[in-house]
C-alpha cells in the first residue's frame, strides 16, 4: 500500500477546527482515505491523504475546517520538480541515451574452451570477420561468423558465436583428431618413429629386425613385413606388434645468478609538471640525480574540470642498483622444477625416471632435465612406400 | 426493525455465512498495539487517549496512550498505539 502510494502520490496536511470527528467522518463519507491520523490537539489534526483525496476534500470542508497543505511526496511531484529541472532532466537524457548507444556496440570478446595462445590466435581471426572491441553490432553476421571458422577449422568440434549485451562471446569445443586407421589388407612393415634403446620386442606377424638392448635411430626398420629366406618364396606380412623403446626427452631453464634492485639513498628533489591530456611541460630545472624513482605526489587540474589540463608535482627519491646474489638453493629447486615440466610435456607416456644437469655460465644458471620413458616407437609403413 | 436485524443474524449464524454480510461489526486485535475495526459506522471520539468508533448498536471504545488512525476509511478502521482497555457500549436501550 505504501509502495502504491508513493507511485500515485500522497500528502501531508494539517487540518484545523472544531469537531474533527466530524471531519473524519465526512472523509470517510466522501470516500478519501485518511491515512496517519494523529491528532496534535483539540483542534489540529495531522494526517495523510492521497493526492486525488486532497483535492476531494478541499471542495467538502469548506468554512468549517482549514485545511493546510504540508509536504507533497510521491512521484508525481518528484517528476514535476525534475521536469522544473531542466539541466538535470538534459542530463540524465543524455546520459540515459549514451548507455544505449553504447549497448549498440561490442565491447568484449570473449572465448571459452581455448588455451591462452589458440584463444588469441582466435581473436585475431574474428577481427577480420568483424567481431572485434567497438564493432556495432547490427553489422555482425554471427551465422556467417560461425560458418567460416568450422570451415577454417576442422580441428574444432563445435563453435558458437553469441552477442549477449556488449559482450561477444565465442565457445569452442575442439574436436577429438581421428585416430589412425591402419589398413590390414595392405603389407606393411614396423620402423622406428623416434631415437630409442629398445626394451622389449613383441613381433605378432613378420620378422623382428632388432633385440633388447638395440639402439635405434628414427626410421630404422623394426619388424619387418618382408620375409624371404634363402630357398624359400617371398612372403609378404602386415607386421604387427609391439616395439617399447626407452626414449629420453628433454627440457631446460635458466635464471640469473644475482637479481639486480634499486635501493634508495634517501635523497629526493621535487619538481612540478604541468600536463595537458597525455603530454606534459616541465616547469621547475630537470632532475639531477643520474638514476632516481618518481612519485606523484600531488596533482590539481587547472581551469576546472572543463580542459585537460593538470598541475602535477612529482618527488625523485636518488636510486642506485646494487647486484644481489639470488639464495641458490632456493633457484636450483625452481629451475629444476621448470626443466622437468617442459621435458615432461614433449611426452604423454608414462616418466621412469629423470635426472637434472646444472651448469654455470657468466651470471646465468641454467638447468636441463632429462625424463625416460618406455613408450611404443613404431609406425606403420605400408610396403611399396 | 430489531426483530428484522435479529433474524438477518439468526439466519447468518445457522447457515455459517460471514458476519459482516449481517451487517456486523469485527474488531480484530494484534497484541496490544493494533485494533482493526470492520463494518463501523463512524468515529464519534477521537483522542491520543480515545478512539470511540460507532458499529451498529454498540459504541467500541479503545483506550490507551500514543494512539494513532493508521488508515481510516468508509468502512474499515485501523488504530495504532499502546493500547490498554476496549470497551463496549450498548447504545441501544
Amino acid at each position: 500500500m505504501k509502495l502504491w502510494s508513493f507511485f500515485t502520490g500522497y500528502v501531508m496536511i494539517r487540518v484545523e477546527g472544531l469537531s474533527l470527528e466530524k471531519f473524519l467522518n465526512l472523509a470517510a463519507e466522501q470516500g478519501v482515505v485518511i491515512v496517519n491520523a494523529r491528532r496534535m490537539s483539540y483542534t489540529v489534526l495531522n494526517a495523510v491523504v492521497s493526492a486525488r483525496g486532497f483535492k476531494k476534500l478541499q471542495s467538502a470542508a469548506t468554512e468549517r475546517y482549514s485545511i493546510n497543505l504540508q509536504k507533497q511526496a510521491g512521484v508525481p511531484y518528484q517528476f514535476s520538480r525534475l521536469i522544473l529541472r531542466k539541466v538535470l532532466f538534459v542530463g540524465l537524457a543524455l546520459i540515459t541515451a549514451g548507455v544505449f548507444a553504447a549497448s549498440l556496440f561490442v565491447w568484449e570478446v570473449k572465448i571459452n574452451g581455448l588455451g591462452y595462445n589458440e584463444a588469441a590466435a582466435l581473436k585475431e581471426e574474428l577481427v577480420a570477420l568483424g567481431i572485434y572491441g567497438g564493432a556495432l553490432k547490427s553489422v555482425i553476421d554471427v551465422k556467417e561468423a560461425e560458418k567460416r571458422l568450422m570451415i577454417d577449422h576442422p580441428d574444432y568440434a563445435w563453435i558458437n558465436v553469441r552477442l549477449r549485451g556488449a559482450v561477444a562471446s565465442v565457445e569452442v569445443v575442439p574436436a577429438i583428431p581421428v585416430p589412425e586407421i591402419v589398413d590390414d589388407t595392405r603389407p606393411c612393415n614396423i620402423v622406428a618413429a623416434k631415437d630409442a634403446l629398445i626394451e622389449s620386442v613383441t613381433a605378432r606377424t613378420g620378422r623382428a629386425c632388432v633385440e633388447k638392448g638395440d639402439t635405434v635411430r628414427e626410421g630404422d626398420m623394426l619388424i619387418s613385413g618382408l620375409v624371404w629366406d634363402p630357398g624359400m618364396a617371398r612372403m609378404l606380412f602386415v607386421a604387427r606388434g609391439e616395439v617399447i623403446g626407452s626414449v629420453w626427452y628433454s627440457g631446460a631453464a635458466s635464471a640469473p645468478l644475482y637479481r639486480k634492485t634499486r635501493s634508495k639513498t634517501g635523497r629526493s628533489q621535487t619538481q612540478r609538471v604541468i600536463a595537458i591530456g597525455a603530454d606534459t611541460a616541465v616547469v621547475d630545472g630537470e632532475c639531477s640525480f643520474a638514476e632516481y624513482q618518481t612519485a606523484v605526489v600531488g596533482a590539481s587540474y587547472i581551469a576546472g574540470l572543463f580542459l585537460p589540463v593538470k598541475l602535477m608535482v612529482l618527488e625523485h627519491s636518488e636510486v642506485v642498483t646494487e647486484y644481489v646474489p639470488a639464495e641458490l638453493q632456493g633457484l636450483r629447486v625452481y629451475l629444476e622444477e621448470r626443466a622437468y615440466y617442459e621435458a615432461a610435456g614433449k611426452t604423454e607416456a608414462n616418466i621412469v625416471s629423470h635426472v637434472t644437469v646444472f651448469s654455470h655460465n657468466e651470471n646465468v644458471l641454467t638447468a636441463t632435465a632429462y625424463v625416460q620413458t618406455f613408450e611404443d616407437i613404431g609406425k606403420v609403413v605400408y610396403l611399396e612406400e | 426493525m430489531k426483530k428484522f436485524r435479529d433474524l438477518k443474524k439468526s439466519l447468518v449464524y445457522r447457515f455459517d455465512l460471514a458476519a459482516e454480510a449481517a451487517g456486523c461489526t469485527r474488531l480484530t486485535l494484534i497484541d496490544n498495539t493494533h485494533a482493526c475495526i470492520e463494518n463501523h459506522k463512524g468515529i464519534t471520539e477521537y483522542t491520543q487517549k480515545k478512539v470511540c468508533v460507532k458499529a451498529g448498536g454498540l459504541n467500541i471504545a479503545i483506550s490507551g496512550s500514543g494512539l494513532v488512525l493508521e488508515r481510516f476509511g468508509r468502512e474499515n478502521v485501523m488504530i495504532k498505539g499502546d493500547i490498554q482497555a476496549v470497551q463496549y457500549e450498548n447504545l441501544r436501550r
